[in-house]
């Protein structure tokens, strides 16, 4: 058979909530794995007098659907290389669950218009992977603002992720 | 017959042909890995009906052989598989790789990492 493979955000406690199947996040004050408009309506983020915000951490993982005829490695994600003026989103993969915050996250550390992009893409998982219901390590991301960040809705990003398969 | 599954693989060993057929045999790479690491010729055979290139491998002493397939996904989008098949070797301490990548229009890049890809991703290819 054929890999099939579905993108998963992890909220709550440890991370330890997985959704359903989803193909886009928002990064808002919020911890859930909501993609919609009145989400981000809701949960915006306050653009600091002084200093930065931040989005709630969003705790990705790759989840295998349908397994391998034998293994799946070198899970790579990368994205745009350049983010509107006064914000910035930040990466980090760990193997550790841990619940998401909204305060400068301890994983999502490398910036990622330049730690993830088409020509340094980020290592998300080595794998192997070769079971149903396996699921990579976490891929973090988090979105930072500063005071001369723009108010108002933020364009959609565009990420990309890849994985190889035998 | 899964679309992406469109290719059987084939290598010889010894003189003698094996086929594997790609994504309806789960666990192959157990069975074959011995006789596939010995390989001299590995081949990508397009199933039946399906209109894609062949591409054959010729495999030199200390060249080891490169099979998979890679998987590109937009969050928001489809995916795109390309089939990779080629050679590696260890030549004065480094690692050397001859790779072919295969698109699903039958576009054939001879390159270390594909680069139309990131074209198609965009729109733009």
């Amino acid at each position: 058979m054929s890999a099939s493979v579905s993108l998963r955000a992890n909220t709550g406690t440890d991370a330890g909530t997985e959704s359903s199947a989803i193909t886009g996040i928002d990064f808002i004050s919020a911890d859930n794995a909501t993609n919609s408009l009145a989400n981000r309506q809701a949960n915006p983020i306050v653009i600091p007098v002084t200093g930065q915000h931040y989005s709630y951490e969003k705790w990705l993982t790759l989840k295998i659907d349908e397994a391998p005829d034998n293994e799946i490695t070198n899970v790579l994600f990368w994205g745009p290389d350049n983010y509107p003026a006064g914000t910035e989103v930040y990466c980090g993969v760990t193997a550790s669950g841990a619940t998401p915050t909204e305060e400068g996250s301890t994983v999502a550390t490398s910036k990622a218009d330049t730690g993830a992009i088409e020509t340094n893409k980020l290592t998300w998982d080595t794998g192997p992977l070769t079971s149903q219901g396996e699921t990579t390590d976490f891929l973090v991301l988090q979105l930072e603002v500063e005071s001369h960040a723009s108010p108002g809705n933020w364009a959609q990003h565009t990420f990309y992720y890849s994985y190889d398969e035998i | 017959m899964p679309e992406n599954n469109p290719y059987i693989l084939e290598y010889t060993t010894d003189g003698v042909k094996e086929t594997v057929y790609l994504g309806m045999q789960p666990q192959w790479l157990l069975e074959h890995r011995e006789r596939l690491d010995r390989a001299d010729i590995i081949s990508l055979i397009p199933k039946e009906g399906v209109s894609l290139p062949p591409l054959t491998v010729l495999l030199e002493k200390g060249q080891r052989w490169v099979y998979f397939k890679r998987t590109y996904k937009i969050t928001e989008g489809p995916s795109i598989a390309l089939f990779c098949l080629g050679w590696q070797a260890t030549v004065e301490g480094k690692n050397v790789k001859s790779l072919n990548w295969i698109y699903p229009d039958g576009y054939i890049e001879a390159v270390e990492e594909p680069v139309r890809i990131h074209e198609l991703l965009k729109g733009e290819g």
